[in-house]
């Protein structure tokens, strides 16, 4: 077999797995791009937040409904604060909201399988390059940087168990992994230990940055500077201890969010957006509705709808929308056709995505399927569009949209794409 | 001491009677470590390098190495004080004979083979014997994959396989990540892109290679343990087929070692069952005619102790990734073949070079021209969660009893490999901190419980010593394995000095400081 | 027929034969009824049409004697349900928009509705029953209200609130109280006097909280004749995800409210019970859905252990009407392929559609 025409004698030495494993904190933090940019985006105070709704929501209940049409479903579709764009009537809150959202209806992607299908969509889906590109959490980390905040630049509000979940990093390395907080509840050994006061933990820290300061002189740095970061993320988060501490939540933001696992999260999620974080994910399981998907998502889509349009509003009122982009996504929609018992299966065929915030346009529908909702009607769009646009939204500069890898420019997302002007404002 | 225990006299007065009369050089009569550092040097910027490291930065480094832990304030004392001109020499010797050298390199290579899959019993006592007895490489690797012991000590070995031909979670057998595991630890080739088609971006890797090895591994299931973890094997009767994605041209193969030559499938199976793909891959497979099996145990060795292959990374030999010095891989490839893949006498010859006890302090505070691939200075590498706790046990408590010390480990060695270890699955031949870490150092009530006052640890010791150069010693000898600098000391005592009624507390903050200091975390 | 068990009892239903080819429609419809004069076969579903077939005589070429007349209109999203008015050939309806209407049916042409209450709820109407005497309807659905209206003229009689999503409506046969079924299994019987139920029975192994969703309900109340005998269907456990249960007829004793029989049929892919009625043998004729080819249909009397009869060919059935002759049984079957991605079918994304089987029952 000829190797492929693209091949290029450079690429192989990435044609690696794991390549920067090693390569991330061996040659620095903040090594991908030239180190002015990196600054700058340091200096950026945007971020994200995306809301990961796994198993695939229905985009005909929820963002592009064809009420009366043969795979229409049984729900009305309503109007939202934007006349002209409608909404199912499973999501009568956040249609309220719409004139914050941007929905894009013409996605169209590659997978309709949850185990490959979930993995290339927070990918980004790029061209194979050998390497295992990072999810969004930890690209935009890597990109970044934390904020000056300090917190962890990746935190990821999910249910079930936390920790420290490297997969995400792909070959940026276990660094740009995310904090998990399970069921949003402290990492272990947040609180300072009952036998210490503050006073004795920062005399400890001030102790041992001397001690590296010194043991660092004449040595190379990747090691010491390693250490330094983590231990710098650890005292910001512990300084914000108050975002563990339920006491601090008033009782009008859990009526408004609800108390349910997605409602308590995704407040959460504004409260370690406001904290600073640059990157949260909240994650959202079962919404793989093969069967009785009419029942299912009648409860599923109403648990988002309440803390999704809750959060939309406060994020506006308090000025964050403009610095906060906000991104709705899933691994693919659900099928048109309805099975025999009763549900939807995946559909990556046409499908939709929705977001709001920095550098998107405001109360905008872009792209459309057809009549019946099946297939896109017009320019398709797959994820390495979006994230570009997502790229390009947050400020990264568009021609220093690379990974370096040992000194080979890797892109951050498919180079065949590019960003939806339509979106972007 | 009893029969075993002679058993092993024995064996170590042998080692030792072959280090003094066996041949160990190359063909040249040059010993390997000579031979290794002219290569280095050649490929230097001349001048450009730092110098050996003093006694205390080498001990302490062929400790972790050999031992797996920090050496005890004492034996550092007496290392320092010792005036003999062959004491380096003498202590790699005496580290190598040592009962550290076995439970060090049954932890190494237990991570770097199982990869936190799990553990047994079997497996470990295989582990052990093999490090207490020297047992060469290529035996060790030829028990881990013949299809049943062809030796007592070769009980256990099995584990290998049968840990990974379990399921985990919803996933099925991963027969293709076995296949793929056998060419990255043994062969250093990581096939995984290779099992669809060629591999895209290595010409080396072709999807054949990876077909031949999965048409042996995927006949293989756990089998009933009888004590220890048993393989089973139902050999293929017929070819296996394959197609790459990209092109519907059918291929066929029988086993096959990768890069070797393809096993006959016999017309009729022996009614005796001695036809077995498995066995002939554990034979051929790990031989000194097989160049891809010396050259990757000789760079993952190579890594152990210097902090980075020759080829990086370590699963990633192919004619597109050259390794930084190619002759000397090739030299210490044929030279561990030559020593029938004696280990010991690997680590010896590497521990012994220039090379290795190079310092990691740089001359002065241009630190231009360092080339870390070119070894002009010694590499910080991060503890394993093992050596880290180990380390950490023998610092704050080295002075207690055996017993005591013991305990604390059984207790903290989850909490460290919690907050350490690499998930499972996942390498673990480059480490990093993480905010995890941190936290656990900070705030884990069990290791902060364990620095505390007991009677005869080291707390409890340095709280009652008056002399302030000894006081200072005493820490930094047990702690980071060195003298304290006069300003360290200074520092320290003022440091008490502010509160002295404060003074166990305020050590145990110093003390606290220099654990969690990236000083001790990594062997530099 | 498979799985086939004799009682001894001879006035017990056996054996359905069908009765020509299946009724084949292009679209997925929900419940089929015959009209009380047994003269019209009406199906609803989700094209929101009433699907009408004339019974005729049967002859070599349409041994069903079923000729498909025009639909009537006027309806949105999907018909959820239907009720005969018991005398005049009125059928009434409700959509999942929240639509009643009450329409003739019984002419060859089309024609428009003779009432309709566009609002009569607020979105999904799940249920609609018919007084035995025709004076009164009963509707509710996923807004919790249950409602009572004339069928002389449509207007609202009565209203309550159930409380949570109704899913399950029916009449007692005495006419004394209506009973209504959720989606927690709870049963709630009332008079039409205040709001408040005057009974509960409870279907809870009908309901399950799983994977943060309510799954299950009562999908379908039904009396026997005698109305001595309640039975509700559903799931056995439901699941969230695929859904595919074991599909479970729980038959209670009108009188004293305990449960006479849980039949659980088929195994734990077999879907939900979406329909049952009671021969008037006594015996619980009920289909299921699930997956292609999984779901079938079966015959239990209540007082035995195990069902007379289970058929895993007449699978993937939505509703069961019974002729008035009592001799007839249509079932009306769900045709969807299942399936990720395009499966295209000669470059065409097909829907589902549904195939009505015309049975005779015979008997021992």
């Amino acid at each position: 077999m000829s190797k492929s025409p693209l091949c290029r004698p450079h690429e192989h030495r990435l044609s690696r797995r794991r390549l920067l494993g090693v390569g991330a904190a061996a040659s620095g933090l903040g090594s991908l791009l030239s180190p002015v940019v990196a600054e700058e985006l340091r200096g950026n105070d945007r971020q994200v937040l995306c809301i990961w709704l796994d198993g695939g929501m229905s985009q005909l209940e929820s963002w592009d409904p064809k009420p009366n049409t043969q795979f229409g479903g049984p729900f009305r579709a309503i109007p939202t604060s934007v006349p002209g764009i409608n909404l199912s009537e499973l999501l009568p809150k956040t249609a309220q909201q719409m004139h914050h959202l941007a929905i894009l209806r013409s996605v169209c992607t590659q997978d309709n399988s949850h185990s490959a299908g979930v993995a290339r969509i927070n990918r980004g889906d790029p061209k194979d390059r050998g390497v295992v590109y990072p999810y969004l959490g930890s690209a935009v980390a890597k990109l970044m940087g934390p904020t000056q905040s300090g917190l962890p630049p990746y935190v990821w509000v999910k249910p079930g168990s936390g920790g420290f979940k490297t997969d995400d990093a792909g070959f940026l390395g276990p660094a740009y992994g995310a904090l998990a907080l399970g069921d949003a509840k402290p990492p272990a050994n947040l609180l300072p230990h009952s036998s210490l006061t503050s006073e004795d933990y920062q005399l400890r820290q001030e102790l041992r940055t001397r001690f590296n300061e010194r043991f660092g002189q004449r040595r190379l740095n990747d090691e010491v500077a390693a250490d330094t970061s983590v231990y710098e993320i650890a005292q910001a988060l512990m300084r914000r201890m108050d975002l563990f501490d339920e006491s601090q939540i008033s009782a009008k933001d859990t009526e408004r969010y609800g108390t349910h696992e997605l409602g308590r999260h995704l407040l959460m999620g504004r409260r370690l957006i406001e904290a600073g974080v640059r990157f949260v994910k909240v994650n959202s399981y079962h919404w793989d509705s093969h069967g009785d998907h009419f029942n299912s998502s009648d409860c599923l889509h109403r648990q988002f709808d309440q803390p999704f349009a809750a959060l939309i509003e406060d994020l506006a009122d308090r000025s964050l929308l403009d610095n906060v982009l906000v991104i709705v996504l899933s691994e693919f929609g659900r099928t048109p056709r309805i099975n025999s018992h009763c549900g939807r299966d995946h559909w990556p065929e046409a499908w939709s995505v929705a977001m709001a915030g920095c550098g998107l346009q405001k109360g905008a529908v872009v792209g459309a399927t057809n009549a019946l909702g099946t297939f896109i009607d017009g320019q398709e769009h797959d994820i390495g569009h979006l994230f570009h646009t997502w790229f390009q939204a947050l400020g990264i500069p568009q021609d220093h949209m690379e990974y370096m890898n040992h000194g080979q420019p890797l892109p951050v997302a498919h180079d065949d794409c590019s960003a939806i002007s339509e979106l972007l404002s | 001491m009893g029969r075993r225990g002679s058993l092993l006299f024995r064996l170590q007065l042998l080692w030792l009677l072959l280090l003094l009369f066996a041949p160990r050089c190359g063909a040249e009569g040059v010993p390997l470590h000579q031979r290794l550092d002219e290569i280095i040097a050649r490929k230097e910027s001349a001048g450009a390098q730092t110098a050996i490291a003093d006694d205390a930065e080498f001990l302490r480094r062929v400790w972790l190495d050999l031992a797996g832990k920090i050496p005890s304030a004492e034996a550092t004392r007496a290392f320092l004080a010792d005036s003999a001109a062959d004491k380096r020499t003498r202590t790699i010797d005496d580290l190598l004979v040592a009962p550290t050298y076995t439970k060090h390199m049954q932890q190494a290579f237990h991570v770097m083979l199982m990869e936190r899959r799990g553990d047994n019993e079997y497996w470990q006592k295989f582990l052990q014997a093999a490090f207490t007895k020297n047992k060469p490489w290529d035996s060790m690797v030829q028990a881990m994959l013949e299809p049943q012991p062809s030796q007592d000590d070769h009980q256990g070995a099995s584990f290998f396989l049968t840990q990974r031909l379990e399921k985990y979670g919803q996933n099925p057998v991963d027969h293709p990540g076995l296949t793929r595991d056998i060419g990255r630890l043994f062969l250093g080739v990581d096939l995984q892109c290779a099992q669809c088609h060629d591999h895209l971006f290595v010409a080396d890797y072709k999807q054949l290679d990876f077909q031949g090895l999965l048409a042996v591994t995927q006949t293989l299931k756990p089998g009933k343990a009888d004590p220890g973890p048993l393989v089973s094997e139902q050999p293929m009767t017929a070819k296996l087929e394959f197609v790459s994605v990209f092109d519907p041209t059918p291929h066929a193969t029988g086993p096959r070692i990768p890069w070797g030559k393809e096993f006959e499938i016999p017309q009729d199976l022996p009614k005796d069952n001695t036809y077995s793909p498995l066995a002939l891959v554990a034979n051929g497979l790990p031989s000194a005619d097989n160049p891809r099996f010396s050259r990757n145990i000789a760079n993952r060795i190579w890594h152990l102790m210097l902090g980075r292959g020759l080829v990086e990374p370590l699963d990633s030999h192919h004619a597109d990734n050259p390794p930084t010095h190619p002759e000397l891989l090739e030299l210490l490839a044929a030279e561990i073949a030559e020593h029938q893949f004696d280990l010991k006498w690997l680590f010896r010859e590497i521990a012994l070079s220039d090379t290795y006890q190079r310092s990691s302090r740089w001359p002065d505070a241009d630190m231009q021209n360092v080339e870390q691939q070119q070894y002009n200075v010694a590499i910080p590498r991060r503890l394993s969660a093992e050596q880290t706790l180990d380390s950490f046990v023998q610092a704050i408590a080295g002075s207690t009893p055996e017993t005591a010390q013991a305990e604390i480990v059984s207790r903290l060695k989850p909490l460290f490999v919690a907050a350490l270890a690499s998930p499972a699955r996942e390498h673990e031949d480059h480490r990093h901190p993480s905010v995890q870490s941190a936290l656990f150092f900070a705030n884990d009530g069990d290791l902060l419980a364990a620095m505390k006052r007991q009677p005869g640890n080291l707390v409890d010791r340095l709280v009652s010593i008056k002399d302030d150069v000894l006081l200072a010693d005493e820490l930094y000898l047990a702690i980071v394995s060195r003298l304290a600098s006069d300003q360290e000391r200074t520092e320290l005592i003022s440091f008490l000095a502010e509160q002295t009624d404060q003074r166990e507390a305020r050590l145990l903050h110093w003390m606290w400081a220099m654990l969690a200091s990236t000083e001790f975390h990594v062997n530099h | 027929m498979t799985d086939t068990k004799q009682a001894s009892d001879s006035a017990v239903p056996l054996t359905p034969q069908p009765i020509g080819q299946p009724i084949e429609y292009e679209r997925l419809l929900w419940q089929v009824r015959f009209s009380p004069d047994g003269e019209w076969l009406i199906g609803v579903g989700q094209d929101a049409k009433i699907v009408r077939w004339k019974m005729g005589a049967a002859t070599d070429e349409n041994p069903a004697g079923l000729t498909a007349a025009d639909s009537l209109t006027g309806h949105n999203g999907w018909i959820s349900g239907l009720v005969f008015h018991p005398t005049h050939r009125h059928v009434l309806s409700v959509d999942s928009w929240g639509q009643l209407a009450c329409y003739s049916f019984a002419d060859d042409a089309a024609s428009e509705p003779l009432w309709k209450h566009e609002a009569a709820h607020d979105g999904w109407i799940r249920a609609i029953a018919m007084s035995s005497e025709g004076t009164r309807i009963a509707t509710a659905g996923n807004d919790g209200i249950v409602r009572l209206w004339s069928t002389t003229d449509g207007a609202q009689v009565a209203e309550w609130a159930h409380g949570s999503k109704v899913m399950s409506l029916t009449f007692a046969p005495d006419g004394k109280s209506l009973v209504s079924g959720d989606l927690f299994g709870m049963i709630r019987q009332w008079n039409f006097e205040g709001g408040q139920p005057i009974r509960e029975l409870s279907a809870v192994p009908l309901y399950q909280k799983h994977n943060n969703q309510e799954c299950g309900g009562v999908r379908r109340l039904v009396f026997s004749s005698e109305g001595d005998r309640l039975a509700a269907t559903g799931q056995k456990e439901p699941q969230g995800g695929f859904a595919v249960g074991t599909p479970c007829v729980i038959v209670f004793d009108w009188v004293t409210g305990n449960v006479v029989r849980e039949m659980a049929v088929g195994d734990d892919k077999d879907g939900f019970a979406y329909d049952a009625f009671f021969h008037p043998s006594g015996c619980v004729i009920a289909c299921s859905s699930a997956f292609p080819g999984k779901g079938p249909l079966w015959m239990w009397r209540p007082e035995e252990d195990e069902a007379l009869l289970i058929d895993k060919k007449l699978t993937n059935g939505l509703s069961l009407s019974l002729h008035p002759d009592g001799q007839r049984l249509a079932l009306l079957t769900c045709q969807s392929p299942n399936g990720n991605g395009r499966g295209l079918k000669d470059g065409e994304y097909l829907g589902g559609r549904s195939r009505i089987i015309l049975m005779r029952l015979g008997t021992a």
